[in-house]
């Protein structure tokens, strides 16, 4: 499989795809975290987020590349790396200065939104995440859940998006909400 | 169009810029759709999480092998002993203990085989489409939003990856990844589109061209150096002999001896 096909199946959603490439150049991307004080875990997760990066771009169709996939993937896991560097250091820092934790980042919101999500049943979850996250085109969604065509796919991510605020507002209050 | 509409349109990058305007203006004048922009924007974070979460999860569940040689599709490994002579031992069938002694240890020398040629910039080198943003939580998806601070930069080594990248430009096909001993010439060709050799190699023109799947895994080139010279082809946990005066396309048969085995075991796990 050549880098042209491998992207363009990235493009299109193809999850098998990235697969390979995860496999393909773990090494390569965890070594440049594990060679700059970083732990396997961390070069894991460094590499699998600038992954996910590299995904919604291309499927959203943001992206154009101008150099090979494992080049541009490189430089997301560097900025990414350098990112969690500073918050480290950052913290590190305020530690001296204080010992109170202000640890003020809930994933509540998250937990309840996922279970909603889980609750709509796999279409609509699929819809909703190609569509919100993947950014998809209709097209592509309805190609890949098997819609007739893009009014079908418009209209199911419509009423699945009706139906999760829904389910959200029944079931939760609006402080949960609040950023 | 609804607020809804508009609400969603605005959160998924659906809008023009001039829209975006328009509507980020009709926001600040109208407290209701501010409610409820708050709450469509914190469901569909919710969504873009639950997302991130299932794409991470699956890859956790991607086989990427051991730290040592895995996750590189292809490598071409070179043990060169420079003075090892297990091999005419067992590979030649010579009962007489050979008394050389090793002058250096193997070096493992990983050349992947693909294209990768090129040594990542420290910027991403991208084009991206002007005409829609794109949420800057999404550049870091499970890592916290950076507050100003004086903290200084802190530097990173760049790993050089040029080394694995760049193999596969070179002439001879194997570059050394570290120190070479005694660098192979061995260049390695794949070919996974003749259907009638599924698993095969052969040796011509000084070159040796494996047929079969080898693009899909990873297989090592082992090269034994000494009185006498002999290459042998590691590939899913089994060892294959190449003859290099093999100049036609011959079937690839796996090694049975135990004692050539665990000796080749050994010198690959150095």
């Amino acid at each position: 499989m050549n880098e042209k096909d491998l992207f363009e199946r990235i493009q299109k959603g193809d999850e098998k795809a990235l697969e390979f490439i995860y496999k393909k150049y773990y090494r390569m991307m965890t070594k440049l975290v594990i060679t700059n004080s970083g732990t396997e875990e961390e070069a894991r997760d460094v590499y699998q987020d600038a992954l996910v990066v590299f995904w919604q771009k291309a499927c959203s169709g943001k992206l154009v590349l101008t150099s090979k996939m494992s080049t541009y993937i490189y430089s997301i896991c560097q900025n990414l790396w350098r990112k969690e560097l500073e918050r480290k250091k950052r913290l590190s820092n305020e530690e001296k200065d204080s010992s109170v934790s202000m640890d003020l980042d809930s994933p509540e919101r998250e937990k309840i939104i996922a279970k909603c999500l889980n609750q709509l049943g796999e279409t609509c979850r699929k819809v909703l995440m190609y569509y919100y996250f993947d950014e998809m085109s209709m097209q592509d969604i309805a190609d890949k859940l098997g819609f007739a065509n893009t009014d079908t796919a418009k209209t199911k991510k419509y009423k699945c998006k009706q139906k999760l605020d829904e389910l959200v507002k029944s079931q939760y209050s609006e402080r949960d909400f609040l950023d | 169009m609804t607020n809804f509409e508009k609400i969603d349109d605005y959160l998924a990058n659906r809008l023009s810029d001039s829209e975006k305007v328009t509507f980020e203006n009709q926001l600040e004048g109208d407290p209701s759709l501010k409610e409820e922009f708050t709450f469509q924007k914190g469901v569909l974070k919710g969504v873009q999480q639950a997302r991130i979460a299932e794409l991470k999860q699956m890859l956790n569940q991607v086989p990427v092998g051991s730290a040592g040689l895995s996750a590189g599709q292809i490598a071409a490994t070179v043990i060169s002993t420079g003075v090892v002579l297990f091999s005419l031992y067992y590979f030649l069938g010579n009962d007489q203990p050979q008394s050389v002694e090793p002058t250096a240890e193997p070096e493992l020398i990983i050349a992947p085989t693909e294209p990768r040629n090129q040594v990542p910039d420290t910027s991403v080198p991208v084009i991206e489409s002007p005409t829609k943003n794109e949420p800057k939580d999404k550049e870091e998806p499970t890592r916290e939003s950076k507050a100003s601070s004086p903290v200084k930069k802190p530097a990173i080594h760049v790993v050089d990856p040029s080394d694995e990248f760049k193999a596969a430009e070179e002439p001879t096909g194997v570059t050394p990844l570290r120190t070479p001993i005694a660098s192979s010439k061995l260049e390695v060709i794949t070919d996974s589109s003749d259907k009638k050799h599924s698993f095969h190699y052969q040796f011509k023109q000084g070159k040796l061209q494996l047929f079969g799947p080898f693009e899909n895994n990873l297989y090592e080139i082992l090269e034994i150096h000494g009185d006498s010279h002999a290459v042998f082809l590691y590939y899913k946990e089994n060892y294959y002999l190449l003859d290099e005066s093999q100049n036609v396309i011959t079937p690839l048969a796996p090694i049975r001896d135990g004692k050539l085995l665990q000796k080749l075991k050994e010198y690959r796990g150095r």
